[in-house]
C-alpha cells in the first residue's frame, strides 16, 4: 500500500463524518459549513485521482460559490431547522440505506480503482482523446479538448443550465425590471457595508480584490494548457465581486457591475455559444464544428471554437452567479 | 437543409431564449417563442416524414463521428414523439399570451417565455439524441425550466409544490445521472449505439444491473409513476394555466419516451425484460398507477386536480403498455402517449379558460357552465368521453390496442384492472360533467364572465379536435405508433 | 541526506508540530476567541512552516515561486479572515473568557460559537 491510499483513507473518513454531521446538525449555518467542507474534501479527493480540472470547479462553487448562497438563504430565513418528528424521518433513512446497499452492491462488480485494463481504458473513445486530441484540436489539456470540442454540446447544454437556473431565480426573486429611479429606495434595509473600524477587512480585500480578478482572467484563458476554463473562472471572478459586496455594501458593487449589465451579460455568454454553433453551419460544417471557421487551418479553427465558447461560458457563469447573489442580497433587503 | 434538421429543431428553441431575455419584451418574447415553436414543429414534421421514407437520420454535433463526439439519431421513434412535443408546443405559444397577461406579472411576461423556450430545448434534446449522458443534460434544462414555470403559480401553493417537485425531480435526474455513470464504467462509452452493442456481454454484471436500477427509478419518478407521482398533482395543478398545458402533455410522456429507449435501445430488452424482472414489476406498478391515480382523481374538488391526477391513473396505461415489450404493447404505449397528451393538453387548456372566466377551477364554481359558456363545455365533455376512451376519440383507440396487446399477452388481471378505471374515469368525468349541466348556477355570477379569448379557443379546440380527429381516422396515428414500436424493438439504433 | 533536506525535514516537522497543536488548542481551549487563536497558528505558522519546507524540496523554479505566492497570499489572507471573524464575534456581543467566571462564560461561548 502506496501512502496516496493512506491519504485516501484518511480523506474519505472525513468525507463520511461530515456527511454524518451535515445529515444530524440541526443549526443550519453549521450545515452550511460543513457542506462547505464536504465539497472542499471532495476536491482534496478528484486531485488525488488526478481530475484537476473536476476538483478546481468543485472547490471554487461546492466550497465557495455554494456557502455564499446558503448563506444569502439562511440571511432569509430561519437558521435553526424545524424538528422532524422522527418516525417522519424513517422512511427517508429506509430509502437512503437502501440507496447505499445498491451503490455498495454495484461496486462489487465495478472495475479496480486505478486498473490499467478497465473498460473505460480499453475504449478507442479513451485512446483517441489521449492520443490523438493534439493533432486533431491542438490543445495540451485534453481535459478543455473533450469538453469544449467532442462533446461540446454536452457543454452548451451546462451552459445553458445556469442560464436557466439564473432565468429561474431572476424571475422567481428579482423584480422584473430594476425599480424605477422615481421609486424611493428602502434606504435603511440595504445591508450596511461593514463598519469603518474594519479597516483591515477593507484594506487587504481591496489588495487582494486585482490579483483575484486576474486570476480569473488567467484560469479563462489558460485552460488550453492547464486546468481551467469558463466555468472554474466565472466563478472566480464573480466570487472576487462577491467579495466586494460584502465587504463595501451591495451598493457599491452594484455600481461596479449593475443588475441591468448582468441581465444582458447572462444571455450574451448563451448566445456567443450557440452563435459559434450556427456560425459554424453557417460556413459549411456540423454545429460546432470548429474546423470549418478557419478555412485553411482546421487546428486553428479548434483554437478560435474553443476560445470563443470558453468565452460564452465565461460571460454566463459569472453573470448568472452574480445574480444569484445579488437576487438573494437585494430580498434579504426587503424585509 | 433536411440534414441539418436534427440539431436545428433543437438549437433553434435553445437560441430563442436568450434572445427572449436580450429583448426584454413581452410580445418580442411571444414571437420569439411562437416562430421557435413552429419552427421545431416543422422540422420535427420534415424529419418525421423523411424518416418514414428515407430510415433513421444520424447527425454527429461538431462533425466528430459516433462514439467520438455526440450523436442525434432521429427513428421513427424519436420523430413520433419529437412531432408531439414540439406541436403541444405551437398549440401552448397560441393559447399563452392571453392566459399569462391574467395570471403573471406583466414584468416577468418575457422571463417566462424564455422559459418556455428552454423547456421546450430540453425535451425535445431528450428525445432527439443518441447519447446517454447528452439525455442527463437536456434533463436538466427541461427540469430546472418546469419547477421555474411551475413556481409562478398564482397561488402561494405553486411555489411548494415547485418545490416539492424540485426535490423529487433532482433526485429522479440525479438517479439517471448515476445510472449513466455506471454504465460508462463497465463499458467506457456514452453513445447509445456503442452502449448497445457492448452492453450484451456484460448481462449479469452487477454495476450495469444497478445501473438499470437507477435509470429506471429516476425516470419513473420523472415519469410520476405510480408510488413516485407525488409530486405531480399539485406541480400539474398550481402552475399556471399555460405551463399546465405545456407540461401535463408533454413532461412526463418525454421521461417515459427517454425510459423506453434506455430500456430498448441501450440497456437492451433481453437484459431489462428477460434477464431482470422488470416486465412484472411494470405490470404491477402500471396497474397500481391506473386504479389509485383514477380512484384518487374522483375524490377532488378542484378541476384541474382532477386532470391532474387523472394523469397519475393514464400514465398507469403507458406504463403497463411498455410494461408487455412486445410490439402491439409498445404500439399501444406511442398511441396513448399521443391520444392522452393531446386530450390531456386540451383539458388543461379548458381548465384555464375555466380559470381565466370564472377566476377559479373549484368543481363547485363550474355550475351552469353548460349554459354560460357552451363551447367551453362541449370541449371539457369531448375531452372526458377521451379520458373514459370512448369510442370515436383518440383515448378509444389507445386503450383498445391497450387491451389487445393485453389479450394477446394473457394478462386478464390488467385487462380487468383497465375497464376498472375507465369505470373511474366515468365517475371523475361524470362529477365534472354533472355540476356543469345539472347543477344551477349562482345567480350573480352570471354577468360578470369575459368571454373566451379567440386565440386560447382556437388552442383548445386544437388540441381536442386533433385528438377527435385522430380518433375517427385512426390509421395514421396508428401506422405511426406501430413504427415507432418498430423501431425501438427491431434495429434498435 | 543533503543539508536541504535536513532543513526541510526540520521545518515540515516543526510545521506538523504546529498543525497539532493548533488543532489541540482548537479542540480544548475554553472560549471562542482562545479557540480562533489556536486556528489561526493552523494557517499561519503551521502552513508557512509547510509550504517553505516543502519550497526546500522541490527542484522545478516555477514550482518554488508558485510556492511563494500562495505563502504570500495566505498570509494576506488568513490573517485578515481571523481578525474578521474575532471582529465580528466582539461586535456581536461575544465576551471574551475571562478566569472569574469559567463556568458560566464556557457554556455561553459554546453555543453562540455555531
Amino acid at each position: 500500500m502506496n501512502g496516496f491510499v493512506w491519504i485516501d483513507i484518511v480523506l474519505f473518513t472525513i468525507l463520511a463524518a461530515t456527511a454524518v454531521g451535515l445529515a444530524r446538525t440541526r443549526q443550519l449555518f453549521a450545515a452550511a459549513m460543513l457542506s462547505g467542507l464536504f465539497s472542499l474534501t471532495s476536491a482534496c479527493i478528484f486531485v488525488l485521482q488526478d481530475a484537476v480540472d473536476v476538483a478546481f470547479t468543485e472547490a471554487a462553487v461546492g466550497a465557495g460559490m455554494t456557502t455564499v448562497l446558503f448563506l444569502g438563504t439562511l440571511a432569509l430565513t430561519r437558521s435553526r431547522e424545524k424538528v422532524t418528528p422522527p418516525r417522519r424521518s424513517i422512511p427517508a433513512a429506509l430509502i437512503a440505506i437502501f440507496t447505499g446497499g445498491v451503490l455498495i452492491y454495484a461496486s462489487t462488480d465495478m472495475p479496480p480503482f486505478a486498473a490499467a485494463d478497465t473498460p473505460v481504458q480499453q475504449h478507442p473513445l479513451t485512446q483517441r482523446f489521449l492520443d490523438d486530441s493534439m493533432t486533431e484540436i491542438g490543445v495540451p489539456n485534453v481535459v478543455t479538448s473533450v469538453l469544449a470540442s467532442y462533446r461540446g454540446y454536452d457543454t452548451l447544454g451546462e451552459t445553458v443550465v445556469v442560464f436557466t437556473a439564473a432565468i429561474a431565480v431572476l424571475m422567481l426573486l428579482g423584480r422584473g425590471r430594476p425599480a424605477t429611479s422615481a421609486e424611493p429606495k428602502p434606504r435603511e434595509a440595504l445591508p450596511q457595508p461593514i463598519q469603518h473600524d474594519q479597516r483591515v477587512l477593507r484594506v487587504v480585500s481591496k489588495l487582494m480584490l486585482p490579483f483575484i480578478l486576474l486570476f480569473a482572467l488567467y484560469v479563462q484563458f489558460h485552460g488550453d494548457y492547464g486546468p481551467g476554463g469558463g466555468f472554474q473562472a466565472g466563478v472566480i471572478f464573480a466570487s472576487g465581486l462577491i467579495l466586494y459586496a460584502l465587504v463595501f455594501g451591495l451598493d457599491a458593487a452594484r455600481a461596479a457591475v449593475s443588475p441591468a449589465a448582468l441581465r444582458r451579460m447572462v444571455p450574451l455568454g448563451v448566445l456567443i455559444y450557440a452563435g459559434v454553433g450556427f456560425a459554424t453551419l453557417l460556413l459549411g460544417g456540423a454545429f460546432l464544428d470548429y474546423n470549418v471557421l478557419d478555412a485553411h487551418d482546421p487546428a486553428h479553427g479548434q483554437h478560435l471554437g474553443i476560445l470563443l465558447v470558453e468565452l460564452g461560458v465565461g460571460i454566463t457563469v459569472t453573470a448568472a452567479m452574480l445574480m444569484l447573489f445579488y437576487s438573494f442580497a437585494a430580498r434579504g433587503v426587503g424585509r | 437543409m433536411i440534414a441539418h434538421l436534427p440539431i436545428l429543431q433543437v438549437a433553434l428553441p435553445l437560441l430563442a431564449a436568450p434572445l427572449c431575455v436580450l429583448l426584454r419584451s413581452a410580445r418580442a418574447a411571444w414571437w420569439i417563442y411562437l416562430l421557435a415553436s413552429v419552427a421545431a414543429f416543422g422540422s420535427a414534421l420534415l424529419l418525421a416524414s423523411s424518416v418514414a421514407t428515407h430510415g433513421p437520420l444520424h447527425y454527429a454535433v461538431g462533425n466528430w463521428a459516433p462514439p467520438f463526439g455526440i450523436a442525434y439519431v432521429i427513428d421513427a421513434a424519436n420523430a413520433f414523439v419529437l412531432v408531439l412535443v414540439s406541436g403541444i408546443a405551437v398549440a401552448t405559444a397560441i393559447y399563452a399570451p392571453r392566459s399569462i397577461a391574467a395570471e403573471i406579472d406583466p414584468q416577468r411576461v418575457y422571463l417566462y417565455y424564455a422559459c418556455l423556450c428552454l423547456c421546450l430545448t430540453g425535451l425535445l434534446g431528450i428525445v432527439a439524441t443518441g447519447d446517454a449522458f447528452n439525455v442527463f443534460v437536456f434533463l436538466e434544462i427541461s427540469s430546472l425550466s418546469s419547477y421555474a414555470l411551475i413556481a409562478l403559480g398564482k397561488r402561494r401553493q405553486a411555489l411548494l409544490a415547485a418545490f416539492r417537485y424540485l426535490v423529487m425531480g433532482t433526485l429522479g435526474g440525479t438517479f439517471v445521472l448515476i445510472g449513466i455513470g455506471l454504465a460508462y464504467a463497465v463499458t467506457g462509452t456514452l453513445n447509445m449505439a456503442d452502449l448497445a452493442q457492448r452492453l450484451p456481454a456484460l448481462y449479469g454484471n452487477r454495476t450495469l444491473t444497478a445501473a438499470v436500477g437507477f435509470v429506471s427509478v429516476g425516470l419513473a419518478i420523472k415519469a410520476a409513476v405510480f408510488p413516485l407521482h407525488a409530486w405531480l398533482p399539485s406541480a400539474y395543478a398550481e402552475a399556471p394555466s399555460a405551463a399546465g398545458v405545456f407540461l401535463s402533455a408533454t413532461g412526463t410522456k418525454v421521461a417515459i419516451y427517454a425510459f423506453l429507449r434506455f430500456a430498448f435501445g441501450i440497456f437492451g430488452a433481453g437484459l431489462v425484460f428477460g434477464h431482470l424482472p422488470m416486465s412484472a414489476l411494470i405490470l404491477i406498478v402500471g396497474t397500481a398507477a391506473m386504479l389509485a391515480g383514477a380512484a384518487i382523481a374522483c375524490y377532488q374538488d378542484d378541476l384541474k386536480r382532477i386532470l391532474a391526477w387523472s394523469s397519475v391513473g393514464q400514465i398507469g396505461y403507458i406504463v403497463v403498455g411498455l410494461g408487455l415489450a412486445s410490439q402491439q404493447g409498445l404500439s399501444a404505449a406511442f398511441l396513448h402517449i399521443s391520444a392522452h397528451a393531446l386530450i390531456k393538453g386540451g383539458l388543461f387548456a379548458t381548465a384555464g379558460i375555466v380559470a381565466l372566466r370564472l377566476g377559479t377551477t373549484r368543481i363547485d364554481a363550474l355550475a351552469g357552465l353548460a349554459r354560460s359558456a357552451p363551447a367551453v363545455f362541449v370541449a371539457l365533455l369531448l375531452g372526458g368521453l377521451g379520458l373514459i376512451g370512448v369510442p370515436l376519440t383518440a383515448g378509444f383507440v389507445s386503450k383498445w390496442a391497450l387491451v389487445m396487446a393485453l389479450i394477446e399477452a394473457d394478462q386478464w388481471a390488467v385487462i380487468a384492472a383497465v375497464l376498472l378505471s375507465s369505470l373511474l374515469a366515468l365517475v371523475y368525468v361524470g362529477r365534472i360533467i354533472e355540476v356543469a349541466w345539472f347543477r344551477e348556477p349562482p345567480l350573480l355570477a352570471d354577468t360578470a364572465q369575459p368571454s373566451t379569448p379567440a386565440p386560447m379557443a382556437l388552442a383548445m379546440w386544437g388540441l381536442v379536435g386533433v385528438s377527435l380527429v385522430a380518433g375517427v381516422y385512426a390509421a395514421p396515428l396508428s401506422r405511426a405508433a406501430t413504427a415507432a414500436a418498430a423501431a425501438l424493438l427491431g434495429t434498435a439504433p | 541526506m543533503s543539508p536541504l533536506e535536513w532543513i526541510s525535514n526540520l521545518l515540515l516537522g516543526a510545521g506538523l508540530l504546529c498543525l497539532f497543536t493548533g488543532a489541540l488548542g482548537l479542540y480544548r481551549l475554553p472560549d471562542f476567541y482562545s479557540r480562533t487563536h489556536a486556528a489561526s497558528i493552523i494557517d499561519t505558522a503551521a502552513a508557512a512552516l509547510v509550504v517553505v519546507g516543502l519550497a526546500l524540496r522541490s527542484d522545478s523554479f516555477a514550482t518554488i515561486v508558485r510556492l511563494l505566492l500562495i505563502l504570500l497570499f495566505m498570509f494576506f489572507t488568513s490573517p485578515t479572515a481571523s481578525h474578521a471573524l474575532a471582529q465580528a464575534a466582539l461586535q456581536d456581543g461575544l465576551r471574551p473568557w475571562l478566569a472569574k467566571r469559567p463556568r458560566k462564560t464556557r457554556a455561553r461561548s459554546g453555543g453562540a460559537a455555531e
